[in-house]
């Protein structure tokens, strides 16, 4: 616990305040290029007929 | 009784209440297991807390996933993009967890509960209300926002423990417009992957080894009661169980605040 000198965790700070943005940016627009709406059941998703009806309230 | 056995009729009880609970409302049960385990494990470091609740989630999410899968509610699109989207948060979040005290992540955790319950009490979600207008798919702008929402939402659930389907759910819903149960099914399609990361992420850097027990005893459990989860919830009514969850995340975060005073 704790162990971590200042310095790594400012740098562990400061990667967790930008990094998800630049890494999901990189990450939306690798999958835009590979795999483009449409393709293989991303607007075709359909429940099956014998599957209960969604809740209403799930969070 | 020997010392295993009555850790077992400890935590086992638990993670039937956790499972039937994180299934019922449609989220990984790490919201439910994270303040029981403070409860239960005074002493024990956020990192071991945190480590015990995403393995246990892990377990959940997984089954409830496989389930959403066969009925085809599942977005693997959106699924991919937002599982390949939170993996280094997870990461982030585990690393980050080690250099926490336990005084400051009960705070935190106090303050994550007070508000996440006081939304969900204000908004309780429902597809009545929530599903007109929704587009078949989402656009361009909406994803990319969903990328870097999840990203984030990756580094919190991790650092919390809480797997993040009770904050993933409602950005699906409330901020993307995606339909309910398409959110619910998607964001335990990628909770699985976040818990698994975070827990893999825990045992290399050792703080798993103190929760290798605890977590065999609370998956049993969960396994349990997932499925009477999955039974009560064609019975219940849906408003009435958030609210009750919302009221309680409430009362557990004030606590925890009020401890630390």
């Amino acid at each position: 616990m704790g162990t971590m000198p200042g310095g790594h965790i400012a740098l562990l700070i400061i990667g967790v305040a930008i990094g998800p943005f630049i890494w999901g940016s990189v990450v939306y627009w690798l999958v835009a290029k590979l795999w483009p709406e449409g393709r293989h059941g991303s607007r075709k998703l359909r429940a099956r007929p014998d599957s209960p009806p969604p809740l209403d309230y799930q969070i | 009784m020997s010392p295993e056995l009555t850790e077992f009729f400890r935590l086992a009880p638990l993670g039937i209440v956790v499972g039937a609970f994180g299934t019922l409302i449609g989220a990984g049960g790490g919201a439910v297991m994270v303040p029981v385990l403070l409860a239960l494990l005074p002493n024990e470091t956020p990192a071991t807390v945190t480590s015990i609740s995403m393995a246990t989630v892990f377990f959940n999410a997984y089954s409830g996933t496989i389930a959403y899968m066969r009925m085809g509610r599942v977005d693997y699109r959106m699924g991919t993009l937002f599982t390949l989207a939170s993996l280094p948060g997870a990461v982030l979040g585990v690393f980050l967890i080690h250099q926490i005290p336990r005084n400051l992540f009960d705070s935190l955790f106090g303050l994550l509960l007070l508000t996440v319950g006081a939304l969900l009490f204000a908004h309780p979600l429902g597809s009545s209300q929530s599903s007109a207008g929704r587009a078949e798919s989402m656009s361009d702008g909406t994803t990319f926002l969903g990328s870097i929402g999840t990203a984030y939402i990756a580094v919190l659930s991790s650092l919390m423990g809480i797997g993040g389907g009770i904050i993933h759910v409602p950005f699906l819903i409330r901020i993307l417009h995606v339909e309910p149960h398409k959110a619910t099914a998607t964001s335990h399609f990628v909770l699985t992957f976040v818990a698994l990361t975070a827990t893999v992420t825990h045992v290399v850097l050792g703080a798993f080894n103190q929760g290798l027990a605890q977590t065999m005893y609370l998956a049993v459990g969960v396994m349990m009661g997932a499925p009477v989860g999955a039974a009560l919830s064609t019975r219940l009514q849906g408003s009435l169980i958030v609210r009750l969850l919302a009221g309680a995340l409430c009362l557990v975060g004030l606590r925890l605040l009020a401890r630390l005073l």
